[in-house]
């Protein structure tokens, strides 16, 4: 048996938790390992300072504490009306509304509604219809930031492409874009669109 | 593997008297089990209920005692698990044994109001009071005036909770293996291997508080 072993056949030894065959194993070990026989000892002395605090304690209140256990009982069901003892089976958790799962699936619902309806055609009426990419139209450049290594960062122009659409007629059809036209804009960000 | 095994119910306990055991069974009242008298509290006989807590009341507060030393906060929390496992006896399953349920109930509230009061420690340092009050040199350190259960209690205190808890319950309430497991939900072997550990961290900690004890000496 390895010491390791042995010592932690001393920690249930110290209260008489080994199995037969454990013990026998350990007094075998300690026989032959000082070094075991000696922590034996301290394990020993360990355990009479618990036994010595286990006789320690003693209740010293002699008093019943189920007056005042009952008195709150009684409280709690003058609180809560009483169901009569002779109905047990109606004493079974009543099934409760709960008004967040509610609020959670109206929720669901109204945002499911909201994507459906935006991905639908919004205006029939105008057919309004997003070409293709060869179809947009260069409006100019405006400049973009683009961070440099360890500086304040280097300015470049970009071309700008806006998406062109056109009615049931072909005709293109004007984009409202208020953010970029506004005047409080500053003019680098303006745009301006010509057809 | 000599036994240990003690019942759970009061009437087992050491300090209850020979004739207090007679009356108790001449009147009939160790007679009813525990099953019998849960069963009937669950139909609403709080009498029944009572005689459990008769029964249990004494050795749930001893078991609470060995977590705090504050006798009327043990009290509170032996009322409290009462109460508790009142309330929940529709969920006790009745084909297992009463006393370890109660007790498992007893051990975690007592855990519950120990983290609570760890915690307003915690918030007390930062609060003005905890700066204001100056350290006092007479009482620098409290463990100069402790006795030697106060100072078991402060050790255990620094073995972690799932190791003390099989401490408390095996080596200073004398409940058996089966009956920590039971009360821990743990497997017997589990509980063994806890109970080794937990001596050998007793021991440590106790040999570290010796050895500061001697070296304080040396330097008086
Ligand atoms: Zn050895």
């Amino acid at each position: 048996m390895k010491c390791s072993d042995a010592r932690h056949l001393i920690h249930l030894a110290a209260g008489d938790d080994n199995l037969p065959d454990e013990e026998q194993a350990l007094a075998e070990h300690l026989h032959s390992c000082a070094d075991c026989r000696s922590y034996s000892a301290g394990m020993t002395d360990a355990m009479q300072v618990l036994q010595k605090f286990r006789h320690d304690t003693t209740v010293v209140d002699e008093v019943s504490i189920w007056p005042d256990v009952e008195r709150r009982i009684r409280e709690r069901r003058t609180a809560r009306p009483a169901v009569p003892a002779e109905a047990p089976d109606r004493r079974q958790p009543k099934r409760q509304f709960h008004g967040g799962v509610v609020a959670l699936c109206a929720c669901s619902l109204v945002l499911a509604f909201i994507t459906i309806v935006q991905s639908l055609p919004v205006n029939d009426a105008m057919n309004v219809q997003m070409l293709s990419p060869d179809f947009r139209v260069n409006v100019g450049t405006v400049p973009r930031l683009q961070p440099g290594a360890g500086q304040a960062g280097s300015v470049s122009s970009a071309p700008v492409f806006v998406p062109v659409m056109t009615d049931s007629a072909g005709r293109p059809v004007m984009i409202p874009q208020p953010l970029q036209q506004s005047p409080s804009a500053r003019p680098a960000d303006r745009q301006t669109h010509s057809f | 593997m000599a036994t240990r095994l003690l019942n759970m119910t009061d009437s087992n306990v050491e300090s209850r008297s020979e004739d207090e055991e007679h009356d108790a069974c001449e009147s009939g009242f160790s007679a009813v089990s525990d099953a019998r008298l849960v069963d009937e509290a669950r139909r609403g006989n709080t009498d029944s209920f009572g005689q459990l807590v008769l029964r249990y009341e004494r050795r749930v507060l001893r078991v609470i005692r060995r977590f705090m030393p504050d006798d009327q906060m043990a009290q509170d929390l032996a009322q409290e698990a009462f109460l508790r496992a009142f309330d929940r006896l529709e969920q006790f399953d009745p084909s297992r044994r009463f006393g370890p349920w109660l007790f498992r109930i007893a051990v975690n509230l007592t855990y519950d109001h120990l983290r609570r009061v760890r915690r307003r420690g915690r918030w007390a340092l930062f609060s003005e009071a905890g700066y204001e009050r100056p350290p006092d040199p007479a009482t620098d350190d409290p463990r100069q005036h402790l006795d030697t259960s106060q100072e078991v209690r402060m050790v255990l205190a620094d073995v972690p909770e799932a190791y003390r808890t099989v401490l408390i319950l095996r080596d200073l309430e004398g409940f058996s293996t089966s009956e920590v497991a039971a009360v821990t939900e743990r497997s017997e072997a589990t509980i063994r291997w806890r109970l080794a550990e937990a001596r050998r961290m007793f021991r440590e900690a106790w040999e570290r508080r010796d050895r500061a004890m001697e070296e304080r000496q040396k330097r008086e």
